[in-house]
């Protein structure tokens, strides 16, 4: 059996206002279903083209994708984005955020509330419900982002560094909540694309991280993530947690001599 | 920062303090009106000729003489603002939107509206006049064309500048193009149309005003047109008075509507 996602030779060039920008070369992944799949690499190296690829909103200039066997080309409810910026909606409350994404669909009014309800639980904004976002915090903003995101319940989730933002207490505390979600029964079946540049955040939270090259993208190295689930936060500090760490490192560390000496 | 409650409780004792309902701001503001009457009586009382300027009591006795047509250019001014503007505005968005919306309706408008632009809808007058005469018709369709200008430009340019982030988000749910501009771009935008209604208030009223000078048998701008010919500058400044007041509220009413509109939106004051 094939791979759920399948990112085939991908490549991006951008038309840029002095000369063309090759963002990725010859991406090659491919992630199994249910898989919880970290993308790591130096900033700019085309992380966010990759995951606008594979949701859909963006064309490759070459290549293709395929989800579940049919090739990508527009995006569709079953493979929700957490974006790196904020896009929660400022003119919506938390309900309507949560619940946007099945306001589109033809399921029953009150099936909808409930699953908006729970969602509102499950992020621990039950005293939010009716608040703008100006109201919330930043991470409280991405908890709403999170939820809309789940509240379709895709296949595939696709999480562009969602916790850089975050205070680093903020972060830790999001990760470990992902890391419960990650073990329910619902979510064992999600296939998961998370993006971020923390090592310890890759490490902690994938069973296979992919390490970039620098820009031009590719991919360098897929390593496989030995640890069980659920994993606790205090796995962080053990020997082979920072053994894991120091390799990737040291891959990204390479690439960034590489590219300041070819300038 | 242990000390800021106590600061606030302060304040708000000196709030709540009898005889003191107005913040020295309000007395210096209040005071402010006050010198102005009191220069004005003074002055007009003693240097300046009423046939350049009236006093104060003129100006409040020509308000009783007048209640009679008063009353009636008010209401034919206003009617042609509300209307004419209100339609423009309307016309403005909803062309601003299709624009955005479909790159031939783009193609097509865009000259005719980079045409019109830089022409100030003052200068049409002459033309309106010599084809819709001096009734409603022409002034309702000058104030339109105006505010419609205004509202244009502000719409397109807010569409082009609401964040790309929301509309891919949008888009990922499962949201359609009806939806997106429904959802997405119409509240995103709100604020500058808000913006730019006030800017069509003010055009609208100096729209109006312009074209019953030159021509017109009734409003505030007809009546300013005839006291002007006899020399009643009481009259006149009746006149004036009248559309500032009521420019004021309007604008007013406008800012209140935005704020309950965009209540969603994080502000700075
Ligand atoms: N729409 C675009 N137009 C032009 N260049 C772009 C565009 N989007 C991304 N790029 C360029 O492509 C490269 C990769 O960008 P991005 O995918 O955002 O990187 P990352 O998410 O890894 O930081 C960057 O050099 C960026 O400047
Ligand atoms: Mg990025």
């Amino acid at each position: 059996m094939s791979a759920y996602i399948q990112i085939l030779n991908v490549q991006k060039s951008f038309a840029g206002t002095a000369r063309q920008i090759e963002a990725l070369r010859d991406v090659n992944l491919e992630v199994e279903a249910g898989e919880f799949m970290c993308l790591v690499g130096p900033s700019g190296c085309g992380k966010s083209t990759l995951v606008f690829i594979v949701a859909g909103l963006v064309a490759p200039s070459g290549g293709a994708v395929q989800v579940g066997g049919a090739p990508v080309h527009d995006p569709d409810p079953d493979r929700t984005v957490v974006f790196q910026g904020d896009a929660v909606f400022p003119w919506m409350t938390v309900a309507q955020n949560i619940g946007y994404g099945l306001q589109q669909t033809n399921i029953a009014k009150q099936r909808k509330e409930e699953i908006v309800t729970n969602l509102i639980d499950l992020v621990g904004l039950g005293g939010f419900r009716d608040a703008y976002p100006k109201e919330l915090s930043g991470g409280m903003k991405k908890r709403v982002d999170l939820a809309r995101a789940y509240a379709t319940d895709p296949t595939v989730l696709l999480m562009d560094e969602p916790f850089g933002a975050l205070d680093a207490i903020t972060k830790e505390k999001m990760q470990e909540d992902l890391m419960r979600l990650s073990v329910t029964e619902t979510d064992k079946q999600r296939t998961v694309l998370f993006v971020t540049h923390d090592l310890e955040e890759a490490i902690f939270l994938a069973d296979r991280v992919a390490v970039m090259t620098s820009r031009p993208g590719a991919i360098q190295e897929v390593l496989d993530i030995p640890f069980p689930r659920p994993r606790e936060a205090s796995i962080k500090l053990s020997n082979e947690f920072q053994a894991l760490r120091g390799h990737i490192r040291g891959l990204l560390v390479a690439e960034e001599d590489n590219e300041i000496r070819e300038g | 920062m242990a000390e800021l409650p106590g600061k606030e409780e302060q304040v708000q004792q000196q709030k709540r303090l009898p005889g003191k309902i107005l913040s020295p701001e309000a007395i210096a503001s209040i005071l402010t009106v006050l010198m102005v009457l009191v220069i004005w009586y003074y002055l007009t009382d003693s240097f300046i000729d009423k046939l350049f300027f009236p006093s104060p009591m003129d100006t409040v006795l020509v308000v009783g003489r007048m209640e009679g047509v008063l009353v009636g250019y008010f209401l034919a001014t206003m009617y042609r603002v509300v209307v004419g503007m209100l339609a423009g505005a309307l016309l403005g968005v909803l062309c601003g939107v299709a624009m955005s919306w479909n790159k031939w309706i783009n193609s097509i408008l865009d000259p005719l509206i980079e045409a019109l632009r830089p022409i100030p809808a003052v200068a049409l007058i002459p033309f309106f006049i010599l084809w819709f005469g001096i009734g409603d018709m022409g002034k309702l369709i000058l104030t339109a064309l105006g505010g419609f200008t205004v509202m244009v430009v502000t719409t397109l340019e807010a569409i082009k500048h609401v964040s790309p982030i929301y509309i891919m988000a949008a888009r990922t749910l499962g949201a359609n193009r009806l939806t997106i501009y429904r959802t997405v771009i119409l509240p995103a935008i709100t604020p500058p149309l808000i913006g730019g209604m006030r800017v069509t208030v003010a055009l609208s009223f100096a729209l109006v005003i312009a074209s019953e000078f030159m021509g017109a048998q009734s409003g505030l701008g007809y009546m300013i047109m005839l006291a002007r010919r006899t020399l009643q500058t009481d009259a006149i400044l009746v006149g004036v008075i009248i559309i500032g007041i009521t420019s004021w509220i309007v604008d007013r009413m406008v800012r209140i509507i935005g704020n309950y509109l965009t209540r969603w939106a994080p502000r700075s004051d």
